[in-house]
């Protein structure tokens, strides 16, 4: 339906909690893939990766009429990946996989923060994603977020002062700006 | 830390019991997790994720089409009346022992409403039922020439500012009006022609018509009752259809899943253009074209069957099955699913827009057909 396709993400998102299920199935249209592929980042699996993703969106439905969406579309159903898992992980056969790394990162790389730098931390990592999707996906669902389109300001917007961190994020949005430039310069910031 | 220790943590965490620092340990490895993996699904793999959710949820999907043989001539015999006689409804073919019955009484389906969705020239998206009437919604132009303003009954209208250097000729900048499923909008374009803009539709428009043409852009269903003006003739663009006018009434039903453009000429004339054809239609005319074919066909129908939906009323002439449910797709969010051969029917009469779809469905039942509701999907089968 090509009308929903034009739609930025908050109107969608409007649309569903009036019970739009034309709007839920463009919200999957375009977060479906980049979803999958960041839970398998995580997880190295095809099956478990699809296996979350399916929870997120079915979750989505099933909430739709009380969902409280406080920040963007794509910053919820990233958290709501993260929060399944992060559950999935804690199953005892599970986390052996991944006590390792768990327990380096903590002792060895962990600074505090508080939670705006990781809801920043996050935007970046989603802008990132969408930056090294294949061309073909990361060109349609860029170009229908019509009103999400400015990651750059997202290192204007930073009020961090843990200077790594801000590294990180500086990063992040670069790529992505480099990506943007060559691959969409049908794209106007 | 070892194996239990962070076990103990992730269940913690699950339970909603962490520290906030323990917690931020737990989502910052995370993040640090996805930032630093070079783990990558392939294209092929992406697409059998996306095929395979898309089979695991609850997404509309296209309604599976009985096809819909051409159609039975129909001789429409009786007219059924019903209640204070609003509702008239004919079978198309009148088999004396079938006794109508109402197989299921559907759970109420609610009716749309005024929704629509304003995209400003610089990509930002309204919805306007969040807007108070008499509110000014945005200006347009480098000099604020165009005032977008919503009037007491929420109509969207486009004044331009009497002060305004109109000697300029100004690059256009275009809003586009939208509506979704169950939704329907009514605008005042900057030349005083009304659009009334149905379900699932879309307009574009410039803010102000510099130029010698008036020409705007449409997907799906409206109404114009353009404002006359013979210096600068009014263009509809639909995908391959362009229709030129003066100032005139007419409708078009341009759905980008629907075969047929449809153009319903109430008052005044137009032109229907399509690929190298041309038809001039009179009032009372509609034309149609299709895809598949490079002609235009003119035939005179009920007009106001054409525009009943913008009065508030859906109104059948003879209309196959197949449209009918469209509509009601678009109105109510419902899906329709076709059980059994049932492309003989067809529909003569009408009734409310506000009323409950399960309403609806019971006047349509008079018709020889049976409908089951199964949550949002209907079920038709003769």
């Amino acid at each position: 339906m090509s009308v929903y396709s034009k739609y930025a993400d908050h109107i969608l998102l409007n649309l569903l909690k009036e019970d739009d299920q034309l709007a839920y199935t463009e919200i999957f249209e375009r977060y479906s893939r980049i979803l999958v592929n960041h839970a398998y980042k995580l997880l190295g699996r095809h099956d478990e990766a699809n296996d979350v993703v399916q929870e997120v969106f079915l979750s989505l439905w099933n909430k739709r009429y009380e969902l409280a969406v406080t920040g963007s579309l794509s910053s919820y159903l990233y958290k709501a990946v993260k929060n399944r898992i992060l559950n999935h992980i804690a199953h005892e056969k599970v986390v052996s996989r991944y006590a390792d790394s768990i327990s380096n990162f903590i002792e060895n790389e962990y600074v505090f923060a508080d939670s705006k730098l990781r809801e920043k931390e996050l935007e970046a990592i989603i802008a990132k994603e969408i930056a090294l999707l294949p061309e073909k996906m990361r060109e349609v669902f860029l170009l229908r977020k019509v009103e999400e389109l400015s990651y750059d300001e997202i290192s204007n917007q930073l009020n961090i002062t843990d200077k790594t961190a801000k590294q990180q994020v500086y990063n992040s949005v670069k790529i992505l700006r480099e990506k943007l430039k060559t691959a969409l310069n049908v794209f106007i910031w | 830390m070892n194996e239990s220790e962070i076990l103990a943590l992730l269940q913690k965490y699950q339970e909603g019991t962490l520290s906030n620092e323990d917690k931020d340990k737990l989502e910052a490895w995370y993040l640090h997790k996805a930032s630093n993996s070079n783990r990558q699904l392939s294209e092929y793999e992406l697409e059998d994720s996306y095929e395979h959710l898309k089979s695991k949820l609850p997404l509309a999907q296209k309604a599976k089409v009985v096809s819909l043989w051409p159609r039975v001539a129909v001789a429409a015999s009786v007219a059924l009346l019903l209640g204070s006689g609003i509702f008239y409804f004919t079978k198309s073919e009148v088999k004396e022992e079938e006794k109508i019955q109402v197989v299921e009484k559907p759970k109420d389906i609610a009716p749309g409403g005024n929704k629509g969705i304003l995209t400003l020239s610089n990509g930002k998206q309204i919805v306007l039922s969040d807007v108070s009437a008499k509110d000014i919604i945005a200006k347009e132009g480098e000099e604020d020439e165009v005032t977008i303003k919503m009037d007491a009954n929420g109509v969207i209208t486009y004044v331009i500012n009497p002060n305004a250097d109109s000697s300029k000729e100004n690059a256009n900048s275009f809003n586009t009006l939208s509506t979704p499923t169950g939704g329907q909008y009514n605008i005042v374009l900057a030349d005083g022609t009304k659009v009334f803009l149905n379900a699932v539709s879309s307009i574009k428009y410039p803010t102000q018509f510099n130029g010698d043409e008036r020409t705007v852009e449409l997907e799906g269903e409206a109404y114009f009752e353009v404002a006359k003006d013979k210096s600068k003739p009014f263009i509809v663009k639909s995908d391959n259809q362009k229709i030129q006018v003066l100032g005139t009434h007419f409708n078009v039903h341009a759905y980008n899943n629907e075969a047929i453009i449809k153009t319903t000429l109430l008052e005044g004339s137009v032109a229907v253009a399509f690929r190298n054809q041309t038809a001039i239609l009179k009032p009372g005319q509609q034309s149609n074209i299709t895809e598949n074919s490079t002609k235009i066909t003119v035939k005179e129908v009920d007009t106001e069957a054409a525009i009943a939906w913008t009065n508030g009323r859906f109104k059948f002439d003879n209309a196959d099955l197949k449209s009918v449910m469209k509509q009601l797709e678009r109105w109510y969010g419902i899906k329709v699913e076709y059980r059994g051969d049932v492309s003989d029917v067809r529909f003569n009469g009408g009734t409310f827009r506000n009323k409950n779809l399960s309403e609806v469905l019971k006047v349509l039942e008079l018709s020889n057909i049976k409908f089951k509701v199964e949550g949002k999907t209907i079920i038709v089968y003769p």
